[in-house]
């Protein structure tokens, strides 16, 4: 019996260690959790924790850390990526749309896909890129010109390519998509230049479109009596953060941006749905089962472009499938996420915009925090209480870890005249380095929201979070700096600088049976292992 | 004075003309000189690529008028100028006026479909592709197909009916370095054998002939040896004459097309 148990491992180990012979199956992605050898969809899991029960650099020896190798990008853009590996390849973007895998062991590349762009982009914050999807041998990439890639994994070579929408009308994709079944979904960007949101499927075969959410509905559609007349037509609402996705339920969690013009409200009157929002979606049709708005009828920039938290945990001593959402506006929401009911809503970061939630979650705004003309000072400012950056829930601890900002700008009200393909935004926003302001990376209960243990940052942060069975809480810093925290007490264990502003999420695996670290800093990608 | 200022006035409107043209993107240079001249520099730049008459080589035919990255004279321009990124087309380090002269030139090699002769049957030369020369076996056609030889989905764009027949028959005389055939003999034994990918002083990445990549340390190797061959057998004598013109019509049709929304 444990000859055969034995030939059996021998066999699976086989079958993965000739570098890209599997297929990276539904299945595969469904249960990444149980490889964690590899890094197979964006947050690492559907469930979006971006946790890795990888433990052998753990708090007793992350000090020994020691860089493997640097991956230099061709770029001066951001650098977004988080990789996916697989098998022993890594698949990384580059910004602004281009596509590498590389050995983990060396940091050198098989191939490259390097696209050719129209001469002229539009894109609010960067010609940026956040990762791949990989399904059976192909990846897949959205590029700022908007269209999505079907690459062949062994060689970059393009399958198809689709264009989603129309880049001179401002629409972009810097979204890493979602593979979920036979399905990619794919979000877009382009809340900047009063675009019409919405969320993609495509068949991952064919590249044929299989469904299509507005996040701004149309006429005859709920929520359309929510925009003042054809204001729904430039009403934004992107979805340009990859969401997640409940198997047993078969609904994808995904988060919407902000309604356009961004700083000026007066031209849409109304809720605006669904703009700020969790829309919760059939997988196989797209049809809409539930939503929530956080920010209803937004003035300050404030999407809800995080990563959506699905936790099976007891709350207040019922076992509930739970989802956990820290928004921009600064407040912590938890949502029985089978029926949308809001179980919790309360302040996670400084704000002076609203006195309190009703019992439905809904703000009420005060009256003199809206944009003026001479500018209004708000916290949390337009980069919220937290941005797009990877959270991390870790089982070990229980405890759900967050990069907060309490940071404020000053916003102002103008012009809403629109033009297609010019920048929407109804006016300005300015920072104001001279009030005081803090950052913090946070381990919340998130259950309660209770806050465990906070360890300060100099400045706020654009890095997202990993937290790993080796009890440890990775992530960097606005200034270079990566460093791994102890996923208990918050304790720093070990940091070094890398001299370039981390945009990213970092990731974890395994190559040739040992532990390596990747994360993203300024224009490079940097691999740390234990020798 | 009133003849040199209306002379003065002339000037300035040719030069805003000038500005404006190329403000649109328009060539300013499109005169039988700026055309000679483009032509001349074209021999010199670009023929070894794309044919003395722009027929192609191992660079696109540029008589059909079609051009993927920007068919406009500011498409041209820009890609002349400035090379188009990973496609082999270098920049053209020249001033911005003869640059306008290349263009022109491009602009007066275009033919239509017609006077472009391709011999062959391109149907037939789909069935020879998949039957007969078991091309698909290392080639690939939008995702169909081997990986050993290069992607065939778009060679129709990048290749002249010259070039492709000529590697049909003869694969040897221009080989793509990416597709040179790579032997490696490991310390421990394993011998393989497949196409480089990437290398450097301490490591070799390579696909293998049953397309899986590694990537090796060279302390680990005996030898790496790489025969300016490809792994591509000649079918000269398995395809007939006419058969070969079937095939090339069949890959010269080969363009891939994007979807717009």
């Amino acid at each position: 019996m444990k000859l055969l148990v034995s030939i059996a491992l021998l066999i699976l180990i086989l079958s993965f260690s000739a570098s890209g012979m599997a297929q990276v199956t539904y299945q595969r992605i469904l249960h990444a959790e149980q490889e964690p050898e590899n890094w197979l969809t964006y947050s690492g899991t559907y469930d979006g924790h971006r946790y890795s029960r990888l433990d052998q650099i753990n708090r007793g020896n992350v000090r020994n850390l020691k860089l493997k190798w640097v991956f230099q990008m061709r770029t001066l853009e951001k650098v977004e990526t988080t990789p996916l590996v697989v098998d022993g390849v890594m698949y990384l973007t580059e910004p602004p749309s281009n596509a590498f895998a590389l050995d983990p062991g060396t940091g050198r590349t098989y191939w490259s896909y390097v696209r050719n762009l129209p001469e002229v982009i539009k894109t609010c914050c960067g010609r940026v890129n956040r990762g791949l999807a990989i399904l059976g041998e192909r990846l897949y990439l959205g590029t700022v010109d908007a269209h999505l890639v079907a690459l062949d994994s062994k060689t970059g070579s393009p399958v198809w390519d689709v264009a989603v929408a129309d880049p001179k009308a401002g629409y972009s994709i810097t979204v890493a998509p979602l593979a979920v079944k036979d399905k990619i979904i794919v979000g877009i960007s382009g809340g900047e230049f009063g675009i019409r949101g919405f969320l993609d499927a495509y068949d991952a075969e064919t590249g044929k479109r299989a469904w299509r959410f507005y996040t701004v509905p149309g006429p005859g559609e709920p929520g359309h009596e929510t925009w003042e007349g054809d204001s729904w037509k430039t009403g934004g609402a992107p979805t340009w953060l990859t969401g997640s996705f409940d198997p047993e339920l078969n609904l994808i969690y995904w988060g919407t941006g902000n309604p356009a013009p961004d700083f000026n409200g007066k031209t849409r009157a109304g809720d605006n749905l669904y703009s700020d929002s969790v829309v919760v979606l059939d997988a196989d049709t797209g049809k809409l089962k539930w939503y929530f708005q956080f920010t209803p009828h937004d003035v300050m920039d404030w999407d809800a472009a995080q990563i959506p938290v699905l936790l099976d945990a007891p709350f207040q001593g019922r076992p509930r499938k739970l989802l956990l959402w820290p928004n921009r506006n600064g407040f912590y929401y938890v949502f029985d996420r089978e029926t949308g009911e809001l179980l919790l809503a309360q302040q996670f970061g400084k704000q002076t915009w609203t006195d309190g939630l009703d019992s439905q979650g809904r703000p009420n705004v005060l009256p003199d925090v809206l944009p003026s003309e001479e500018g209004t000072l708000v916290f949390p400012g337009i980069q919220g209480a937290i941005n797009w950056h990877s959270t991390s829930y870790n089982p070990l601890t229980g405890l759900l870890y967050l990069p907060v900002r309490e940071v404020p700008t000053l916003n102002f009200t103008g012009d809403v005249s629109f033009s297609p393909g010019d920048m929407f935004l109804g006016s300005r926003w300015q920072a104001m380095p001279e009030e005081p302001s803090s950052a913090a990376i946070r381990a919340m209960v998130p259950q309660t929201g209770e806050v465990k243990w906070e360890y300060p940052l100099y400045r706020d942060t654009w890095g997202g979070l990993l937290s790993t069975a080796g009890n440890l809480v990775f992530s960097g810093t606005l200034e270079g700096q990566l460093f791994a925290l102890d996923s208990a007490t918050g304790e720093e264990l070990w940091h070094i600088n890398t001299g370039g502003r981390v945009n990213a999420a970092p990731i974890t695996y395994l190559h040739e049976g040992k532990q390596l670290v990747t994360m993203a800093a300024g224009n490079a990608l940097f691999t740390f292992g234990l020798e | 004075m009133r003849t040199r200022w209306i002379a003065g006035f002339i000037v300035a409107c040719a030069a805003l003309s000038l500005w404006a043209q190329q403000e649109e993107g328009r060539n300013p240079y499109t005169s039988a000189e700026d055309v000679a001249a483009g032509a001349d520099l074209f021999g010199k730049r670009c023929a070894l690529c794309h044919g003395a008459d722009g027929s192609g080589g191992t660079g696109p035919d540029l008589r059909r008028g079609q051009f993927r990255h920007g068919g406009s004279d500011a498409g041209l321009f820009r890609s002349i100028r400035f090379g188009i990124s990973d496609s082999g087309m270098p920049r053209l380090g020249m001033p911005d006026e003869r640059v306008w002269q290349v263009v022109a030139h491009v602009r007066s090699l275009s033919r239509s479909a017609k006077e472009i002769d391709v011999p062959g049957n391109a149907v037939q030369g789909k069935q020879l592709y998949l039957g007969k020369g078991d091309c698909s076996r290392c080639h690939t056609i939008n995702g169909v197909g081997g990986r050993l030889g290069p992607d065939l989905s778009d060679i129709g764009w990048l290749r002249s009916t010259r070039h492709l027949k000529s590697s049909i028959i003869d694969p040897d005389q221009d080989i793509d370095r990416r597709y040179l055939s790579l032997h490696i003999l490991k310390k421990d034994g394993q011998a393989i054998q497949g196409v480089p990918l990437n290398e450097d002083s301490y490591s070799i990445q390579l696909m293998d002939l049953q397309e899986n990549l590694h990537s090796l340390w060279k302390r680990d190797l005996d030898e790496i040896r790489q025969e300016e061959r490809s792994w591509m057998p000649s079918y000269q004598g398995t395809f007939s004459e006419s058969e070969v013109d079937d095939l090339v019509s069949f890959l010269y049709s080969l363009r891939r097309k994007t979807d717009q929304p």
